[in-house]
């Protein structure tokens, strides 16, 4: 899987968030004070302006203290009630709707069907699911003013952050809910639809079974468009090969009439790989370190090359390597890792050949204990699976001891080459890793809805502050936006700061009606000027909202899910902690414009 | 509390009589797909052919995402084109498929589409992947993509033609076309039955697909700007290329002897159709030596009626020319030198005098014969000139000669015996090799006797240069020399080996 | 007045000279500018009031006049453009104070998809009272309005009046000690008037400040003590009802059991005294007391009256 930017462990992310939330909250704080007393100053007077803010910071202060749990808990049920109201069953519908016929257009004989049935599902759930949250959140309190409800919540005394609370709490409650049954739907319509068996068939044709390697005497029938060949393993279990993704145990009964087998379900699509990730660093082809290998051309820069027949290596420091993670009773055969390489070859040579390359298990801090050169034979996209054994020996054939001879200070070091000169093996640092045991995979799609959880606690949070001063169909718009710039924050980024060639929004504009493209200047006339200049500050609004609103892409684990591998329970904190943080700068923001606010107007 | 009960009761009986209709809504409008024929309106639609007559088949999918996109189809085909450029660039060829198959649901009958995505497929991913197995799938991807393609658009002659070129040039001519070849011959779940016969050659699959397109064009459909010329080629080339990798293959003797006897005489048939041409006019490749004889009677004719007339006019125009020009034209090609080349051709020109120039001349009732006889010569002249350019197109003359060389049983020896040659060698029998070979170029120069022109083609020159060069590696192995009086002396004379 | 009013004098312990001011109003102006900062309409011009506590005390004026306003901004609905608003010594924009406030506006604006136990309850909570305290308080306050028999339908199917009653319930779900009325009679029909305005003297019988606006004046005049007259956001009078409204010049004498002889005695003693005899006739009860007396006998006795 891609795993671009390194996740750093919980609570090392922990020291560097806090300080900087903390900033940040104390920078907006001042700015927002000064501008109050600016507006106050105007208004009143230097004098009384400053008195007016005071009480107002010292009340609001107050007034967050007092905030009563039995309030905040009778206004998130009025909330849900109004929500229910409102048919938020509705979505229910539309969702089952989705599902039935997901079938026309989901292949269930594709190459990796979990994976497409997996990730469908989570990008349907998170769509659908944002949608509702953003429909109930906006509407409620502009709705509430506009009949004058809230005349008679806000002459009890409930004080303004409890309005703003509850309604997070309570629309949050029924997205859980409805996130809920969505999963549960979800987890039984993906297993039923990649779910399948085959049936065993004998070859008998002696045409056919000429031809046929060693040992393939029977084969299975053709279901969602592939078959698999089975093959005996030493212990005498038969299996399928590995096909699809995915293979299956088979399991023989004797029996009077002949020897029956049945196929049992599909095993391997859904996964939850548990990796441990190491350190990448390159030899460059004369064995020297260098930050990274060979660009073969590619645009995609997220993986670089070794030559082969050189000196150059990818070497990857794994941490944490003990007894203890590793008891030889779990792991009879060594630590297992896996290795996804990517091939690039500058001569076609052999086809019928895949390129070797080699790999040794290094001390780090005395690289000349090594083990012997292990040949392998690159796979290019697939997952090799290979073993660490506890017991290795080097090139003289002395025996080493994987944890006392190799292992330093809990660190391990796979130093992987290229065999073949002119060739070019090509990874990146999330391709090699060490299997700990995978994880159980319900608990891993239950983290991946925890993720669209937290998205739709932002979507509500921002919701509501946005519908406590704006009305619910403008609400409405900001929300979306909102959404909108967490899911393309990167572009919109790129695009404010020049990245991305063409200009901001009004250049862009400009563009696009006198038909010009990207990268040809404009012409410099006065309004391209004004409309340049407008655009900087456009631009410098879009950069700061990039970095304060919520990055969705980040909250959204789904491709953990769909690709198999663990969510490490690092970056759930990190999404869960944050997600507070921007409920925290919400709610605050909300308070503050509810508390100001002439709800008789 | 009762009137709560009656229109909760009603809300659920609604409920569940749309539900209860959806089931069968679903198993009537499944659209039919590569597995499975789909419910019953996509089967009665295939029986009564009740498609759309000028497209194809209308997918319920299909329908859906279009509808479901409210119109915005073009949008939604925009994100979808972008997506699947990201997919590519990351690598997640899942992915990319499957968005690729729903670019295809949005615009269906976008012929453009379907090429270049299966185009991509075929060509571009195929590569991304070392081992040629996953090479040969991601072919196959694209082939079963563009195929897909030909049930929405019916009668399209483009995409159909697109499966055939995949299916022969993407198999037949990669560099991996032995191990594709072989995959494809074996490849029971694409042909659908147990495949190890002769008809699951990827050539002669091909070239069902290439008939098929011109079978659609018969029907009626237009060629969408495809050459004819080209376009009606290819179902015979199939042919010759498959006769052509049958020596690779190592298969002679008679069943090769019938397939180039059949490639010979699709050939020719192609020769015989007529084809359109640019010009306004039609003509018939194989046609040129009976026009190239017409005009020669007629210019005799023409030369009869004012005998030395010609000559006597030409002589008058090169009186007109400069020194230089006269030097230049003098000049052989090949000596002239700079300039001149410029001089000879304005020379050229001067002197030119036409048939029509020459009737001009004559008076009287032979005049108006005359004139007569040079407008049909001009007309004939410009048609064997037409159709000699045409045949140098799709190299007719050479091909021709081909499939009449290769099926004499003289060129299957020679082939023969230079494969047992070669295949002796690297078994490690220098000796046999040697004999074989000698046996091998002694039937060879029979055939070039028998067929000089084909000693004019360069790949037919420099593959014998080459089996002569691995004969001198034989005979260098044996430690013999090379025989002084080499009979094919010409053809290393004329296409020298290549020093690497 | 009647003899509960008099023992609840009695039993009061002496009133201080200087009654405890509920609601103090300093210069209390409210002036609606629109975006740019102009002024559109000075809705309430400064105010200086007083409601002291235990008495009812009314604002009055035509649609328009700044009642509203008023009460608005008392409450917190609106922030004021000078001056001062306290209730209970806190200003009108501390929340706090609203514990002891209950606050029926004049269409109720309830939320229509709870049923009337919910409402109250729900209500209760916001007062952050106990579960056991809410439950029975929503029941006392049911059963005195009188909407026992609809206390599970939800609000949307309430006629007016029974959403005025419920609004009313909700106004004192937490005992408050000031209630405020925006037009409390405005559109109930004479029996939920006559109902609504025993509630009110009821009120300031146990101890409670009313504070109500409306612009019947009829209904005013029976209920209020002191009552306050504003006009396009300027306050016109103040003072107490039988004060201002009292008539110096005229005497008027209600007797019972007097005899055509008593009555012309009457009449001679005025003569004699050079008073001026304005009538001397039997008075009008009024059409309220008439139609009152009608729908209990009615419900006593069902069917056409007797001619």
């Amino acid at each position: 899987m891609v795993v671009e930017t390194e996740i750093i462990p919980f609570f090392e992310w922990l020291q560097l968030a806090v300080p900087f939330f903390l900033t940040v909250a104390v920078a907006v704080a001042v700015f927002a004070l000064a501008a109050s007393y600016l507006i106050c100053a105007v208004r009143y007077g230097p004098l009384a302006g400053g008195d007016v803010v005071y009480r107002v910071v010292t009340t609001s202060i107050k007034e967050i203290l007092q905030i009563s749990p039995r309030r905040v808990f009778a206004l998130a049920w009025l909330a849900i009630q109004e929500s229910v109201r409102r048919r938020v069953l509705v979505v229910f519908a539309v969702f089952l709707a989705i599902l039935l016929f997901a079938g026309w257009f989901l292949d269930n004989s594709s190459h990796d069907a979990g994976k497409l049935y997996l990730s469908f599902v989570l990008t349907a759930t998170t769509y659908l699911v944002l949608l509702l949250a953003l429909f109930l959140s906006v509407f409620s309190i502009p709705n509430d003013v506009k009949s004058r409800t809230i005349y008679t919540i806000v002459t009890k005394p409930v004080r303004p952050g409890e309005i703003v609370l509850g309604r997070v709490i309570g629309f949050s409650l029924v997205g859980t809910v409805v996130l809920l049954v969505m999963g549960i739907s979800s987890y039984i319509f993906v297993f039923r639809s990649v779910n399948h068996t085959h049936e065993v068939v004998l070859l008998d044709d002696p045409e056919l079974v000429e031809e046929l390697p060693e040992g393939e005497r029977f084969r299975t029938t053709t279901e969602q468009e592939h078959r698999h060949v089975i093959f005996e393993d030493a212990d005498g279990n038969l299996a399928t090969d590995f096909r699809n993704s995915h293979w299956h145990p088979i399991s023989a009964e004797d029996s009077p009439e002949g020897t029956t087998y049945s196929v049992s379900p599909p095993e391997g699509t859904f996964t939850a790989r548990v990796p441990i990730y190491g350190k990448l660093s390159f030899l460059d082809r004369a064995g020297r370190p260098a930050s990274k290998g060979v660009n073969t051309g590619s645009e995609w820069m997220y993986r670089s090359f070794i030559e082969g027949g050189s000196a150059a290596a990818a070497i990857w420091r794994f941490p944490g390597i003990t007894r203890e993670r590793f008891p030889p009773e779990e792991f009879p055969d060594g630590i297992p890792f896996e290795m996804t390489l990517r091939v690039f070859r500058t001569y076609k040579g052999d086809v019928e050949r895949g390129i070797p390359g080699s790999y040794v298990i290094r001390n780090p801090d005395k690289p000349d204990i090594q083990s012997s050169e292990q040949i392998f034979v690159a796979r290019e996209f697939y997952t090799d699976r290979k073993f660490i054994p506890f017991e290795l020996e080097d090139e003289k054939g002395n025996k080493l001891d994987l944890f006392e001879d190799l292992v330093s200070d809990g660190k391990l070091e796979l130093a992987v080459k290229c065999l073949d000169p002119a060739q070019y093996f090509g990874m990146a640092q999330a391709d090699v890793y060490l299997k700990a045991d995978d994880a159980p995979f319900a608990m891993n799609f239950v983290k991946g809805y925890l993720s669209i959880w937290t998205q739709m606690v932002l979507v509500t949070g921002f919701g509501v502050m946005f519908s406590t001063f704006l009305n619910g169909a403008v609400a409405m718009i900001a929300t979306l936006a909102a959404i909108i710039m967490g899911f393309f924050t990167k572009f919109v980024t790129d695009v404010a700061t020049e990245t991305v060639s063409g200009g901001g929004p009004i250049e862009a504009l400009i563009r696009l009606l006198t038909q010009k493209n990207l990268v040809s200047p404009l012409e410099d006339t006065l309004g391209n000027r004004v409309a340049q200049l407008l655009d900087e500050g456009v631009m410098f609004v879009m950069v700061r909202m990039g970095y304060i609103l919520p990055n969705f892409r980040q909250f959204d684990s789904s491709d953990y899910v769909a690709n198999g591998y663990n969510i490490p329970w690092d970056l759930a904190l990190q999404n869960l902690v944050a997600t507070f943080g921007y409920l925290a700068a919400v709610f605050v923001a909300g308070f503050f414009f509810m508390k100001t606010r002439e709800v008789a107007k | 509390m009762r009137q709560e009960w009656k229109s909760l009761i009603r809300k659920v009986v609604y409920f569940v009589i749309i539900a209860a209709l959806l089931v069968p809504l679903a198993m009537i409008s499944r659209p039919a797909t590569n597995k499975s024929p789909g419910g019953m309106l996509a089967q009665l639609r295939q029986q009564h052919q009740l498609a759309q007559a000028n497209l194809g088949e209308i997918d319920p999918a299909s329908e859906t995402i279009r509808l479901a996109s409210l119109g915005m189809t073009g949008i939604a085909a925009n994100i979808l084109w972008e997506k699947a450029n990201h997919y590519k660039l990351v690598e997640d060829w899942t992915s990319f498929k499957t968005t690729l198959d729903q670019i295809t649901r949005v615009q269906p009958n976008f012929a453009a589409v379907w090429r270049f995505q299966a185009w991509n497929l075929s060509y571009n991913v195929s590569a991304e992947f070392d081992d040629y197995k996953d090479r040969y799938y991601w072919v196959k991807q694209g082939i079963e993509y563009i195929q897909r393609g030909t049930l929405f658009n019916r009668d399209h002659p483009k995409l159909l033609w697109d499966v055939g070129w995949f299916i022969c040039q993407k198999i037949g001519r990669a560099d991996e076309r032995k191990q594709f070849r072989r995959l494809f011959k074996n490849d029971e779940d694409f042909h659908g039955a147990r495949a190890r016969t002769e008809d699951f050659d990827n050539w002669l699959v091909g070239k069902e697909w290439f008939l098929r397109a011109q079978e659609a064009v018969a029907r009626g459909s237009s060629l969408r700007g495809m050459s004819p010329l080209i376009f009606y080629a290819d179902a015979p080339m199939s042919q010759i290329n498959y006769s052509a990798n049958l020596n690779e293959d190592g298969r002679f003797g008679e069943f090769a002897k019938a397939a180039w006897a059949q490639s010979a005489e699709e050939w020719l048939a192609y020769g015989n159709m007529n084809t359109p041409t640019s010009y306004g006019f039609d003509i018939r490749l194989n046609e040129r030596e009976a026009l190239e004889e017409q005009a020669q009677e007629l210019r005799d004719k023409l030369e009869a009626l004012a005998p030395g007339l010609r000559q006597r006019l030409i002589d008058q125009k090169r009186a007109t020319l400069t020194a230089a020009q006269r030097e230049a034209l003098d000049l052989p090609v090949s000596e002239r030198v700079g300039d001149q080349h410029i001089r000879a051709s304005e020379a050229r020109e001067i002197t030119e005098v036409t048939h029509r120039e020459v009737a001009g001349h004559i008076e009287g009732e032979d005049g108006i014969q005359a004139l007569r006889i040079a407008n049909q010569l001009e007309d004939i002249e410009e048609s064997a000139r037409v159709t000699q350019r045409y045949r140098d197109i799709v190299n007719f003359d050479y091909w021709r000669a081909r499939c009449l060389m290769e099926r004499t049983d003289d060129a299957l020896l020679a082939r023969e015996l230079v494969h047992e040659g070669a295949e002796k060698r690297a078994s490690g029998d220098p000796n046999g090799a040697k004999e074989s070979y000698a046996e091998g170029l002694k039937y060879w120069k029979k055939v070039l006797d028998e067929f000089p022109s084909m000693l004019d083609d360069r790949t037919t020159g420099e593959d014998l240069s080459k089996v002569i060069e691995q004969y001198r590696e034989i005979l260098d192995q044996v430690e013999e020399p090379f025989p002084e009086d080499f009979p094919l002396q010409n053809v290393i004379d004329r296409y020298p080996p290549k020093p690497y | 007045m009647s003899a509960t009013t008099e023992a609840a004098q009695a039993a009061a312990p002496s009133t201080p000279a200087a009654p405890e001011a509920i609601v103090q109003t300093r210069s209390l102006s409210k002036t609606y500018r629109d975006f740019w900062g102009r002024q559109k309409v000075r809705a309430l011009k400064p105010l200086d009031l007083e409601v002291h506590r235990g008495e009812i005390f009314g604002l009055l004026g035509p649609n328009g006049s700044g009642k509203t306003t008023t009460i608005k901004l008392l409450l917190g609905l609106l922030f004021p453009t000078t001056g001062k608003a306290l209730v209970f010594g806190k200003d009108s924009s501390d929340v706090s104070k609203n514990e002891r406030i209950g606050y029926l506006p004049e269409e109720s604006y309830l939320y229509r998809f709870l049923n009337a136990e919910e409402t109250l309850d729900f209500y209760g909570r916001l007062f952050d009272m106990p579960a056991e305290v809410r439950k029975r308080r929503t029941q006392e306050l049911i059963d005195m309005v009188g909407l026992n028999w609809a206390k599970r339908r939800q609000l949307k199917e309430y006629s007016k009046g029974m959403t005025r009653r419920i609004g009313l319930a909700q106004a004192l779900i937490n005992d408050p000690e000031l209630i405020v009325l925006d037009e409390p009679t405005t559109g109930l029909d004479p029996i939920g008037t006559r109902e609504m305005k025993d509630l009110i003297i009821k009120l300031r019988d146990e101890g409670k400040t009313v504070l109500m606006c409306s612009h019947l004046l009829a209904d005013v005049q029976d209920v209020c003590d002191r009552i306050a007259i504003l006009y396009q956001g300027e306050l016109k009078e103040l003072g107490r009802v039988d004060s201002l409204l009292k008539v110096d010049e005229v005497t008027e004498v209600r007797a019972r059991g007097l005899s055509e002889e008593a009555k012309s005695e009457i009449r001679e003693v005025i003569q004699r005294h050079q008073g001026e005899l304005l009538s001397l006739d039997n008075p009008s009860t009024t059409l309220e007391e008439l139609f009152l007396r009608i729908v209990r006998e009615s419900e006593e006795r069902p069917g056409a009256r007797p001619q």
